[in-house]
């Protein structure tokens, strides 16, 4: 007689998750570093044969691993936000975002940017996956601001009652177009070219995941300051 | 009169492709198609839509993942405006998931290419588009 197949559990699932983060932190890198390694090999000791369009194609190969490289790399950072969490516990938001504000120093400093809090609360969390969530959304209020403006953001709170408290990042950047506000919280989404905003579309997948794993939510809207709004909420 | 295809125009080409290395591929693939051209890229849907608004190009390499607005609404903003409707596009994706998404909208496209995609066939595929386009021209001259 004919049975069922089998519902994977899900322990099994887990570990075949873990299997993937493994396969990508080492099985795949390893050919894509020898890929860079000789490359970069060719590029150096024998410059003298790239001739005609060949220095050009070599490139191409370097920068696409290059990239290829920061993919993985911010895949990894996805699938370990679960496999490295620490326990919750009872955190001072004002000392992560010190801890933010000490780690973009130097793209502060860059830009010129202006941040600006209130007082934030007491919560209880995963102290390194906020400090990680607040980098995230401040890193990218700043990179997407024009070049040509000051980067301007304020960061608030207010109590949600049950669903606990609701914090506000407004800044002045370009702003994300409604049709794009549940998409951009996809993995490698991007919506501006490499020309325009450089990266590989992973810090808002991994902030809606830190967000999740903490039991609230993420989502964005307009600025009052022609930017984007984020909000989240933490329990 | 007989007219020469050559001296009629040279065909205007509107890529739409975010990734260098598929650019610089597109590039080499028009080169070797022979296709008299004048090759216009554009990196993402809202430059597309504003290039398209400024010259109508007489065929559009379109690939479908792009940042922002992605090439399957391109496909659809093309196909539903009578003024572009008209110009032949080729498909260039990587994702066969994508090349189905489109495929449901039932537009008529010219081809799809699947990534990566070979020099060769890239230029076949041209080569083909070109002929159909010189024997438009040619009949209308």
């Amino acid at each position: 007689m004919p049975t069922a197949a089998k519902l994977p559990d899900a322990e099994a699932i887990a570990e075949e998750y873990k299997n993937y983060a493994y396969i990508i932190s080492h099985d795949l890198s390893a050919p894509l570093r020898s890929i860079l390694g000789f490359s970069r090999l060719l590029e150096e000791e024998m410059p003298e044969t790239l001739t005609g369009d060949a220095k050009l194609y070599l490139d191409m190969v370097m920068q696409s691993g290059n990239k290829m490289q920061q993919m993985m790399a911010g895949l990894l950072t996805f699938s370990r936000l679960n496999s490295l969490a620490k326990d919750f516990a009872l955190i001072d938001m004002n000392v992560v975002l010190e801890e933010c504000l000490a780690d973009l120093q130097p793209v502060i400093t860059a830009r010129q940017a202006k941040i600006e809090a209130d007082t934030l609360p007491n919560i209880t969390a995963d102290k390194a996956q906020m400090v990680q969530l607040l980098s995230i959304l401040i890193d990218n209020a700043i990179k997407f601001t024009p070049p040509d403006r000051v980067p301007q953001i304020h960061i608030s709170v207010q109590s949600a009652g049950q669903n606990g408290q609701h914090f506000t990042l407004e800044d002045n950047g370009v702003g994300i177009a409604e049709k794009f506000r549940e998409t951009v919280f996809q993995i490698f989404r991007r919506l501006h070219t490499e020309n325009e905003y450089p990266g590989i579309g992973m810090g808002l997948a991994l902030a809606k995941k830190i967000i999740a794993r903490h039991g609230g939510e993420i989502w964005v809207t307009d600025s009052q300051f022609g930017g984007s709004t984020f909000h989240f909420t933490l329990i | 009169m007989a007219t020469s295809i050559h001296q009629i125009k040279s065909a205007e080409i509107l890529l739409v492709e975010d990734n260098p290395g598929d650019i610089l591929f597109a590039k080499k693939a028009l080169e070797k198609s022979k296709l008299s051209n004048l090759l216009i890229i554009a990196e993402d849907g809202e430059a597309a839509l504003k290039q398209l608004q400024k010259s109508i190009p007489d065929l559009i390499l379109l690939d479908l993942h792009l940042p922002g607005i992605n090439g399957q609404e391109i496909l659809r903003a093309v196909k539903n405006n009578p003024q572009w409707y008209h110009v032949p596009v080729l498909i260039m994706t990587g994702s066969q998931s994508e090349m189905e998404a489109v495929r449901q909208d039932n537009l008529p496209v010219s081809g799809y290419l699947i990534k990566p995609i070979s020099l060769e066939k890239l230029s076949v595929a041209l080569g083909g588009l070109q002929n159909f386009y010189l024997t438009l021209t040619v009949k209308e001259g």
